[in-house]
């Protein structure tokens, strides 16, 4: 732990965390939002930082809703067992309708993740 | 479970100390070899054993259930697209892994968002991400809500 030196940024979107739900994250701002400056925060080192806590859930919790082998109604349910009830099941849902495509543009090698 | 370095390996050049998330990682002033400075600290979560280019960085087991004889070592080789684990076990088994992790060549397929196409107001409105709802692979599109279709209780 050395001297710390304080650097002031704008920007228009400031994604915390520069693991891979932070990554996914940036990656969609700027999609969306082009001519936006959006900056990721890491503490640590952005190559193979993380604990891949919300992304490694996102990436283990994987649908395959073209092969009909899970729906987003079964991780809701999922996730409410696994959390004793205590859990937004609207934002468990939206969660899980987009984990496929996440996956797809993961595997795809869009977003700069790779273990 | 902490890391612990080779001194005979390691060569001082700092890659665990840029990639270890914790930062205890650090180079000694006097021997010039990197060294775990806070072994209670550290999270194993094996990016300086895969980030040294020596292989001179291990992990020590627990006392209590890996006493000796054993070691968990991994090899990720970009270029080849692998990594590999070798298990040694303390009564002389031993396992190896081969995993991919990348589906593609590495590093070609970095994202040129700039040359995609700008989304409309239309998208922008919807709530769709990137590559929706072609990713999803479903004719059906995005699923919505319906608080009727949820599902109860457990069912393995």
């Amino acid at each position: 732990m050395g001297k710390r030196k304080t650097v002031w940024e704008d920007c228009d979107i400031l994604v915390v965390g520069g693991g891979m739900a932070g990554t996914g994250a940036s990656y969609e701002a700027r999609y969306w939002g082009r001519d936006m400056r959006i900056i990721c925060a890491e503490k640590a080192n952005i190559d193979r930082s993380g604990a891949v806590a919300q992304g490694l859930y996102a990436i283990n919790c994987y649908m395959g809703m073209q092969w009909d082998e899970n729906q987003p109604e079964d991780h809701v349910r999922y996730a409410r067992n696994d959390l004793m009830g205590l859990v937004r099941e609207d934002l468990a849902f939206d969660m899980a309708r987009h984990v496929d495509s996440a996956v797809i543009s993961l595997k795809n090698g869009s977003t700069h993740y790779e273990e | 479970m902490p890391t612990f370095v080779y001194m005979t390996r390691c060569d001082g050049c700092g890659h665990c100390v840029d990639i270890c998330p914790s930062d205890i990682m650090h180079i000694d002033k006097t021997i010039r070899r990197a060294v775990n400075i806070e072994p209670n600290f550290c999270w194993e979560c094996y990016s300086c054993v895969k980030a040294c280019p020596q292989n001179a960085i291990d992990v020590r087991g627990y006392a209590d259930f890996a006493p000796m004889g054993h070691s968990v070592r991994v090899l990720r080789e970009e270029e080849k697209g692998s990594i590999s684990w070798k298990i040694k076990f303390r009564d002389g088994r031993e396992k190896n892994f081969v995993s991919p992790i990348t589906t593609k060549p590495w590093g070609e397929n970095i994202p040129k968002l700039a040359d995609m196409e700008v989304p409309d107001q239309a998208a922008l409105d919807s709530q769709l991400l990137c590559f929706e709802p072609d990713a999803l692979n479903i004719e059906t599109g995005l699923p919505v809500i319906n608080k009727d279709k949820l599902k109860e209780g457990v069912y393995y």
